[in-house]
């Protein structure tokens, strides 16, 4: 009976172990993917990538929208603080700007709603002891949404989001 | 009596790591509560989502929202439950939603738009007003009903996305009146 039960529990322990290891590890390999696509394209335009309307020659990320124009920031906290400007539209749209850890959760949001029109400025910091927006990683990636509410909007969703910036405090 | 040991090891291994990535980048789907062809999961965006769900999530909706900013509803089926086909022909119909602003985006099998130069694949509150619309999901406009086009899209889906939801959108998602999905034909454009 033992020559047959031992085996069988090690196989189902492993079995188990590495299936949720693989399944702890893909967020993290595909994220670490998508960073890598969005820190190469913004490299050029201080760190954020207002990424174009979507269309279906341009797409990146699965289920994009369409309806959103998005400006990413790909940041690392181990070189010191990110400090954030955020616009807002002032027509009533939709905007957000949301948080994502390396290992994909969604840690914090913010949209227009509760910025009431007002532009705003904040820091992000590894430190959960700094007087800060606390990220529990310390790579991740801020992604700014501004809806298209209509062909006629396209131009100014695009002026406002453009006034989305994401700077490290290590370069000031 | 060691070897085979280590031989069930490896096995478990080798099988765990498989499972895992068949589960992951094979047919399943996100959906966890079902309101007629639609489906949705409390837990997308959510940092208490298991690893299954947010392996999931990674793979079919990477930087998706919390639930208290967006919900996500997406269909894979009609209302009688036979999967989406790019060859037929569906008349979709709703109405408002209650949230702020709504869009419906129409995805090909690989997740990504369909490349098919029709540039048609996405209808919002703005296009389809705020009372009862129709349109029409298939290979070929139809005369001048609004239209999403599934040409190229295989077995494809179609995304509800409800931005700032109101409380029973999350709270009581199943009691929804959401669009409906009805076949009209297939073959027509194949």
């Amino acid at each position: 009976m033992m020559r047959l039960l031992v085996p069988l529990g090690l196989f189902l322990a492993s079995f188990l172990a590495a299936g949720l290891f693989t399944l702890n590890a893909v967020p993290a390999v595909i994220m670490g993917k998508a960073m890598e696509r969005i820190e190469a394209a913004g490299a050029a335009s201080g760190g954020v990538r207002h990424a174009p309307r979507l269309r279906e020659d341009n797409q990146t990320i699965v289920r994009a929208s369409p309806d959103i124009l998005y400006s990413v920031c790909a940041y690392d906290l181990s070189e010191g603080d990110l400090e954030l400007s955020i616009p807002w539209p002032a027509d009533g749209n939709y905007a957000s700007i949301s948080f994502y850890d390396a290992r994909t959760n969604n840690f914090a949001v913010i949209s227009d709603r509760e910025a009431e029109g007002e532009a705003m400025h904040l820091i992000l910091s590894s430190d959960p002891n700094a007087s800060a927006l606390h990220a529990p990683t310390e790579r991740g990636l801020a992604l700014y949404r501004r809806v298209i509410n209509a062909e006629t909007d396209l131009e100014a969703a695009d002026a406002d989001r453009r006034g989305f910036t994401c700077t490290s405090l290590s370069d000031q | 009596m060691i070897w085979r040991a280590l031989l069930s090891i490896l096995l478990g291994l080798l099988t765990g790591v498989a499972a895992a990535l068949f589960l992951v980048f094979g047919p399943m789907e996100i959906g966890g509560i079902q309101n007629g062809a639609w489906r949705t999961n409390a837990n997308i965006g959510a940092s208490d989502a298991g690893p299954l769900l947010r392996a999931v999530v990674a793979r079919r909706g990477l930087l998706a929202l919390n639930r208290s900013e967006t919900v996500y509803f997406t269909a894979w089926e009609d209302d009688q439950g036979r999967a989406l086909d790019a060859t037929c022909r569906y008349a979709v119909s709703g109405q408002d939603m209650p949230t702020r602003w709504w869009s419906l985006t129409l995805y090909a099998d690989d997740d990504f738009l369909p490349r098919n130069g029709d540039a048609a694949y996405a209808l919002t509150r703005t296009d389809l007003g705020e009372g009862a619309w129709n349109i029409i999901a298939g290979p070929e406009r139809f005369g001048t009903t609004p239209w999403l086009s599934t040409r190229n899209a295989g077995a494809f889906s179609i995304t509800l996305r409800l931005y700032h939801p109101e409380d029973v959108v999350r709270e009581d998602p199943e009691s929804l009146d959401l669009p409906s999905i009805q076949l009209l034909d297939c073959g027509a454009d194949t």
